[in-house]
């Protein structure tokens, strides 16, 4: 009995150090780590939005799960990260709207997929035929490129579902 | 002259990752690029040599039942802390291994060269074990990163992770001949395949010699 | 229900644990060479890793979240597998000495078979919520398990063949990884 409790303590004790040593990397590399992250997204967010100057992370209700994050860029409208499931692997898209119901940006952020199809969704042509529309209309998906496109507009509708609890 | 030699061939006969198959998951995994394996490969040998002198440090006063779980708590504690620093400090690494990082934890190599070397040698000997090791794991990472990024993306290049400045870039296949699958994971079997079978190879030369002998 | 029962499919051929994310290589070129210590190793595996997600997903947002202590997760989720092995370890050996004795110096190991450690931080980092934790937890060994199982049978046909001496062992297996690899990416866009 004696054993254990002292194995134990023994244990307790390393594990003790331990989390000293960690709390204090911790504390060092937290607040770079925080601003790092703002920071990424942040280049991507004054595309959609160039005129605003004050981004903000709200909360929001999403059903589907794949909303990861919304901004509000005050005053002009909301940014809404989504990431779906494509052909091979995850697609991250960041939406924007403005407060009329209107799609006025659309930035693939992350998107690791068959060059020269599933990457179709990536391109300037896909994103122009997004922007610019109200979020009543039908997308198109790319022929060729149908399951990374649908997954993509499948986000889109989301995000959209999101940009109506909000305004 | 001859050391040095000595040293190499134990390198091949020897080798961690291609001839005792330890640390493969992360080999397989990460070495799509020198920069991965670079980064990868250093994050190793820091753990894997402050892991081996602190647990040289402590090894008289280990109790033995609970030895494992002691050096898990400690290789855990640096996995963590390195994983901390590189997101903080060198966010495109943290980006490129992702979470491999956190699996250095379960490298069988660090757990191995704990168990079968740092608790029974000083610490002198077991940092120059850590160091040792950790730099035929690099070296072996590199090796397979540069053959499959090579004949996928046609480039060897090496960038800083802290600036995210390249440091060198050089075209070596035109686009037309590069074969895309080696990014892929059937191109890392592959690789990795080859690269056994030519240790195997040098170890079967060497036994046969030996036993010529 | 539907997005489980994709979740589920997607993760045991689509996303396949050890052929498109390399984890659980060691026991795989370890144990794969009879078919029935495979399985055994597959079930050990799958027993392992939903209870330790149980445990560790609950530590996590029951203690470590409101203390703030996010960054002990890897500590004390590596220590919750290692207990969680060692029970298995007791377990195992009062009630099937065979199965104790087939798996050898590989039960320990599941400690720090990549698979395991990988399913309880990514049960965090997807943000699972209990019911997706407890599905991924399952899926993911479960496509663990078969591939094993898979290879296994064609390693048993590989030791009987002649192989050339360089590719005995462990690189023709990897060979046989790679095709298996190229076969399973026909699975994709299957949900």
């Amino acid at each position: 009995m004696k054993k254990i409790i002292s194995l134990t303590l023994f244990l307790a004790l390393c594990s003790a150090l331990a989390g000293a040593v960690l709390a204090g990397v911790n504390s060092i590399t937290a607040p770079i780590i925080e601003e790092q992250k703002i920071a990424a997204v942040k280049a991507s967010l004054q595309k959609i939005f160039p005129t605003a100057d004050e981004f903000k992370e709200i909360t929001f209700e999403d059903e589907s799960g794949f909303v990861k994050n919304v901004y509000e860029a005050t005053g002009e409208g909301y940014a809404i990260k989504v990431s779906i499931q494509g052909y091979k692997d995850i697609i991250t898209i960041l939406v924007g709207f403005d407060l009329h119901d209107k799609i006025v940006g659309f930035e693939v952020t992350a998107l690791n997929d068959t060059p020269g199809i599933g990457t179709k969704v990536g391109e300037p042509e896909f994103a122009n035929s997004i922007i610019g529309k109200p979020i009543t209309t039908k997308l198109d998906t790319i022929s060729g490129a149908t399951i990374s496109s649908s997954a993509a507009i499948r986000g889109i509708d989301a995000a959209i579902a999101v940009y109506q609890s909000l305004n | 002259m001859k050391a040095f030699g000595h040293f190499l061939l134990s390198l091949l006969k020897e080798n961690p990752v291609f001839g005792l198959y330890l640390g493969i998951c992360s080999t397989l995994a990460i070495t799509t690029s020198l920069d991965n394996a670079i980064g990868m490969g250093v994050s190793v040998i820091i753990i894997l040599t402050i892991s081996n002198i602190m647990i040289s440090s402590i090894r008289k006063i280990t109790p033995n039942e609970i030895r494992i779980p002691v050096y898990i708590v400690v290789i855990a504690t640096l996995t963590k802390a390195i994983e901390l620093l590189i997101r903080a400090y060198a966010p495109a690494i943290d980006v490129a291994l992702g979470v491999f990082i956190p699996l250095i934890v379960v490298n069988c190599i660090i757990l191995g060269r704990a168990e079968a070397f740092a608790s029974k040698n000083t610490v002198w000997k077991s940092t120059l074990d850590g160091l040792t090791m950790g730099l035929a794991y690099t070296l072996s990472l590199a090796a397979m990163s540069i053959i499959r990024q090579v004949l996928a993306d046609g480039i060897l290049s090496l960038s800083n992770p802290f600036t995210n400045s390249i440091v060198f870039k050089i075209n070596l296949i035109p686009a037309e001949y590069r074969i895309a699958i080696f990014k892929e994971p059937i191109g890392a079997f592959l690789t990795f395949a080859f690269l056994a079978a030519g240790v195997a190879a040098v170890q079967n030369a060497h036994a046969k010699k030996d036993g010529v002998k | 229900m539907a997005g489980l029962i994709t979740l589920f499919i997607s993760n045991v051929v689509i996303s396949n644990v050890v052929l498109t994310k390399f984890l659980g290589m060691c026991p795989l070129l370890g144990v794969s060479r009879k078919s029935s210590s495979a399985v055994g190793m597959g079930l050990a595996v799958i027993f392992v890793i939903v209870g330790s997600s149980i445990f560790t997903w609950t530590l996590y947002y029951t203690v470590l979240v409101p203390l703030g202590l996010q960054y002990m997760d890897l500590i004390t989720f590596i220590l919750v597998i290692a207990a969680f092995v060692q029970f298995v370890e007791l377990f195992l050996k009062k009630y099937s000495p065979s199965l104790y004795k087939a798996l050898g110096i590989y039960l320990p190991l599941i400690t720090t078979n990549c698979v395991v450690l990988y399913v309880t931080l990514d049960n965090i980092i997807q943000g699972f919520d209990f019911v997706e934790m407890l599905v991924y937890s399952f899926a993911v060994p479960t496509g663990f398990m078969l591939v094993l199982y898979i290879f296994s049978t064609i390693r048993e046909r590989l030791d009987q063949s002649t192989v050339p001496a360089a590719f005995k062992g462990n690189p023709i297996a990897l060979i046989v990884a790679a095709l298996m690899a190229a076969i399973f990416t026909s699975f994709v866009g299957l949900v």
